[in-house]
This record gives C-alpha cells, sequence and structure tokens, in this order.
C-alpha cells in the first residue's frame, strides 16, 4: 500500500511538471493534439500506479516523452503555418452578414443548435446582428456582431479618453503577503503600502487583499479569521 | 527558449536513459549466460556443478537488482524462481531437470532480449 502511495506521489510530481512544461496554453484553450496528449497523460499515469510490478521509469517515460514532443511540435507550429495547418487545421467562417454558410456547418459536423447555443453564451439571439462568426481550431465561435447590435462603447459614444482609468486595479497585498511587482506596476512602493495601511490602524498581516490602481484608488478586505 | 531547451534536455535524458539500459541488459545478461554456459559444459555428477550453480544464483540476485528498473517484475520473479531450484536440483542430482532449468533459464535471458530491443516485431 505504501508503494502505491509513494508511486502516486512521484508520478503525480512529474504529471505536474509536465504540464507546466508544457505551459499555460495546455491548461486554456485546447487544440486537437494537445486534447489528445491530455488524455493519453492521464490514462498512462493510471498504469504504474495500479501495477506495482511495472517499472516506475517505465511508466514515466511514455509521460515525459509525450510531453517533449508537445513542446517540440508546439514550437514547430509556431515556425510553420503549413505544419499548424495540418495539425490544428483553420478557423472557419460560419456566418458572413447575418447568413448561416450552411455547407461549412456541415464540413464541421456543426449543428444549427450548437451554433445558437454558442451565440446565446455572447449574448446573441438574433444571427442577424452577427456580421462574422467564425468557428476557431478550439471548437469555440468567435463573433464580431454588426455596428447596430454592438454594445454601446466609449468610443461610439464619442466619450473623450481618460488614459489614468485605462489601468485596472492591481492585487497588491494578498492573505498578508505583499506582490511587489503589481506594486511597483501601480506606480508605488512599499513605503506608500505600509502608510495606507497603517492610516487604517492595521498592519500588512493583517490584510485579506488589497488592490490598487495608479489613480491610487485603493480597496482593502480585513481577515476576520486566521490573523 | 528555456521551454525548448528544457524539452531538449529532457529528450537527451531519455534517449541516454533508454540506451544506458540497452547496455546494462546486455552487460548482465552476457555475463549470466557465460556462466550458464559453463554449467552446460559440465558433466552430470561433477562436484563444480553444485558451486556454479549456487554462483549462477548469486549472480542472478545481483543482476536482477539492476533488471528490475526497466524490466516487468513478473518476468524477472519468473526468472528468480527458475534459478532458486537449480542448487537443490544439483545436490539432489535430479541431472535431467537440471539442465532442462539451464535451457529454460537460458531461452528466458533471450525472451528478454528480444522484448527489449526496439525491433519492428517489438514495435508493432
Amino acid at each position: 500500500m505504501l508503494i502505491a502511495f509513494l508511486r502516486t506521489l512521484i508520478l503525480y510530481a512529474v504529471i505536474i511538471f509536465g504540464v507546466r512544461l508544457m505551459g499555460k496554453r495546455q491548461l486554456g484553450e485546447l487544440q486537437p493534439s494537445e486534447l489528445v496528449i491530455t488524455i493519453l497523460i492521464s490514462n498512462i499515469a493510471t498504469l504504474p500506479i495500479e501495477e506495482i510490478d511495472t517499472p516506475l521509469f517505465l511508466g514515466m517515460l511514455p509521460i515525459l516523452s509525450l510531453v517533449v514532443f508537445e513542446v517540440l511540435m508546439s514550437l514547430i507550429n509556431l515556425k510553420s503555418r503549413r505544419i499548424r495547418r495540418i495539425f490544428s487545421g483553420s478557423p472557419v467562417i460560419v456566418i458572413r452578414d447575418g447568413v448561416i454558410d450552411q455547407k461549412k456547418l456541415l464540413e464541421l459536423r456543426f449543428s444549427v443548435d450548437d451554433l445558437m447555443a454558442q451565440l446565446r453564451s455572447k449574448d446573441i439571439y438574433a444571427v442577424e446582428d452577427v456580421d462574422f462568426a467564425v468557428v476557431e481550431t478550439t471548437g469555440k465561435l468567435s463573433v464580431y456582431q454588426k455596428f447596430l447590435a454592438r454594445p454601446l462603447s466609449a468610443q461610439s459614444a464619442k466619450i473623450p479618453d481618460c488614459p489614468e482609468q485605462n489601468s485596472p486595479p492591481l492585487v497588491v497585498i494578498s492573505d498578508g503577503c505583499v506582490h511587489e511587482e503589481n506594486l511597483a506596476l501601480c506606480g508605488h512602493d512599499k513605503t506608500w503600502l505600509e502608510g495606507m495601511v497603517a492610516s487604517r490602524h492595521l498592519r500588512i498581516p493583517d490584510v485579506l487583499l488589497m488592490t490598487a490602481g495608479k489613480d491610487s484608488q485603493v480597496h482593502l478586505v480585513v481577515k476576520e479569521v486566521g490573523k | 527558449m528555456k521551454r525548448l531547451a528544457a524539452a531538449l534536455a529532457l529528450l537527451v535524458l531519455i534517449l541516454a536513459a533508454g540506451f544506458w539500459s540497452l547496455w546494462d541488459m546486455r552487460r548482465c545478461l552476457d555475463g549470466l549466460e557465460d556462466s550458464a554456459a559453463k554449467i552446460q559444459a559440465l558433466s552430470p555428477g561433477d562436484p563444480a556443478l553444485l558451486a556454479q550453480s549456487h554462483a549462477l544464483a548469486d549472480q542472478w540476485v545481483h543482476a536482477e537488482q539492476h533488471l528490475v528498473f526497466y524490466v516487468h517484475h513478473d518476468v524477472l520473479d519468473q526468472i528468480t524462481c527458475l534459478v532458486a531450484e537449480l542448487p537443490a536440483l544439483a545436490q539432489y542430482e535430479e541431472y535431467g531437470a537440471f539442465y532442462g532449468q539451464v535451457e529454460v533459464f537460458l531461452a528466458l535471458l533471450d525472451d528478454l532480449w528480444a522484448s527489449a530491443v526496439p525491433s519492428y516485431r517489438n514495435l508493432m
């Protein structure tokens, strides 16, 4: 039993290492090859855990090999458009100027119900409001709405630009720990931070969450438990 | 680029480990085959038969400690059981069974090597 436990721990570390090596792409939208790799790795990982007679090295080798192949293939995909098209396919336009391209939909084996479901998930209920809809290589639908159907924006309402509003508030304290990088991005330093926290009669470890922006707007949440 | 470098380093490590395991296995098997051949060369009733079979058993125990890292354990267990019988067979003069077991031992070693080599048969 202890062997199974320790093997699981080792394989867990190997898989985490593998997923980290493959990068954030793997955790986001999956291309077909990435989906294959993910499924393969999860299946292969169970074999050396269940079968104690299999050497651990023989169990880890396929996982690490798949990780290496995936990293090398993703680099080749990056450099070569042709290879990218072979492995991942190309985006396909399924709606043009409010008209559904039924032939393309059939080729993709994408049903109208799927199409409408994806449109509704983007708060679009009328096909005629869509100027362009593209099915990406990941299977997701990207939509560009017609001008009159688009949500009102500051640009379309001709509201003058406010550059200081362009940067979002960033987390500068998280669970009592200071995020130095975010603090620098806000244009502040630790002295300013300590001053802000002290002005509320608090210490940094007492703060659960603090966000700050370039405009020095601050939002602070105090810890209620585990002070 | 760091990711690429790490992937390439891992690839080199995997290939190196693969080739090393083949080389190590060949080295172990060569030693065992030589010892088994020496036993086969001895005639039934030879006083050295018991000592050689004990030596072969000890040599197998040592080799198994290497092979266990890259060979399925059930195969190794099968050979261990076989080798464990040899000294007793030699001691109690069961020479027919004894030489038969030595043949089986050599066949299993050949099979072990044949299964490890990346040949067309194994890949398919």
